[in-house]
């Protein structure tokens, strides 16, 4: 693994020009053309916040990168089940996207993305109160989160991604950063 | 959107002679001009993909799956554990 004390994670200012934003190749193409051409206007809109891993060694590159919002998961029967103790439509965080550029994979920088999402979550939880974290994990990503403890909320259909979620208390659990 | 909405909007779309052919005539086929077969498509998916940005809705056994990872959740794995053990990134 290389030194990563180079590499910092900030808050994404869509009002920023960032070093190769445009030219960020992370070898996923639909990925990329986001970063080149949507990032800014989404984070802009208010539909999401994006924070990004910047190589302070190289001008503050653009390497890295995910974007998070607020999602619901609609269980119309949860309340009758719950007998009243949860609501019908369950807030959480979303994780929409996440990666890094090529030449930077292999020294564990989309680990430490994925602990700031959680952190995220959590400091998100704190405030506002959301019950976990939900994302759409594609075929070679599944396993990471499986691992992780995500549960999956709906199987797999053709070539869809699959709905993941991560309950709050399994994170609060083990926050000691 | 409704018929009688005033329409004090304009969209100019540039595409092929044979895409226009083939939208004309899924249109006629629909028994709809050009306009609102056109509307009609692009308004359904954008309904679509707003609804997907938002929520996701569950299946009956779905939530009851659902509800027990709510209120039984469980412990942390091991990868869990671990990455949040690790080294974080400096934030600024």
């Amino acid at each position: 693994m290389s030194d990563n004390s180079r590499i910092i994670l900030e808050l994404y200012n869509p009002g920023k020009t960032y070093n190769n934003q445009k030219k960020f190749d992370c070898e996923n193409a639909i990925i990329n053309k986001f970063v080149a051409s949507s990032l800014k206007k989404q984070v802009r809109d208010e539909l999401s916040r994006a924070f990004v891993l910047l190589d302070t060694n190289d001008n503050g590159r653009f390497v890295g990168f995910y974007t998070l919002s607020s999602f619901s998961i609609k269980a119309p029967m949860l309340t009758a089940l719950s007998k009243g103790s949860l609501p019908s439509d369950i807030p959480c965080s979303r994780l929409i996207m996440l990666g890094i550029d090529i030449n930077y994979k292999r020294r564990g920088l989309g680990k430490q993305l994925m602990k700031s999402v959680i952190q995220k979550t959590i400091a998100a939880a704190d405030q506002i109160g959301i019950y976990g974290l939900y994302l759409d994990a594609d075929e070679d990503a599944y396993t990471f989160y499986d691992n992780l403890g995500f549960i999956t909320l709906q199987e797999k259909k053709g070539t869809k991604p699959t709905p993941m979620f991560l309950s709050i208390e399994t994170m609060r659990e083990l926050n000691q950063a | 959107m409704s018929v009688l909405a005033l329409k004090d909007a304009r969209m100019e779309l540039k595409t092929t002679k044979s895409m226009k052919e083939m939208l004309n005539t899924a249109a006629s086929l629909c028994g709809q001009d050009l306009t609102s077969f056109v509307l009609a498509s692009a308004e359904k998916r954008a309904k679509s993909v707003l609804s997907d940005y938002q929520s996701l809705t569950l299946r009956r056994e779905e939530q009851v799956n659902f509800l027990k990872a709510l209120t039984n959740p469980q412990s942390p794995t091991e990868a869990l554990k671990e990455l949040m053990a690790s080294e974080s990134l400096v934030e600024r």
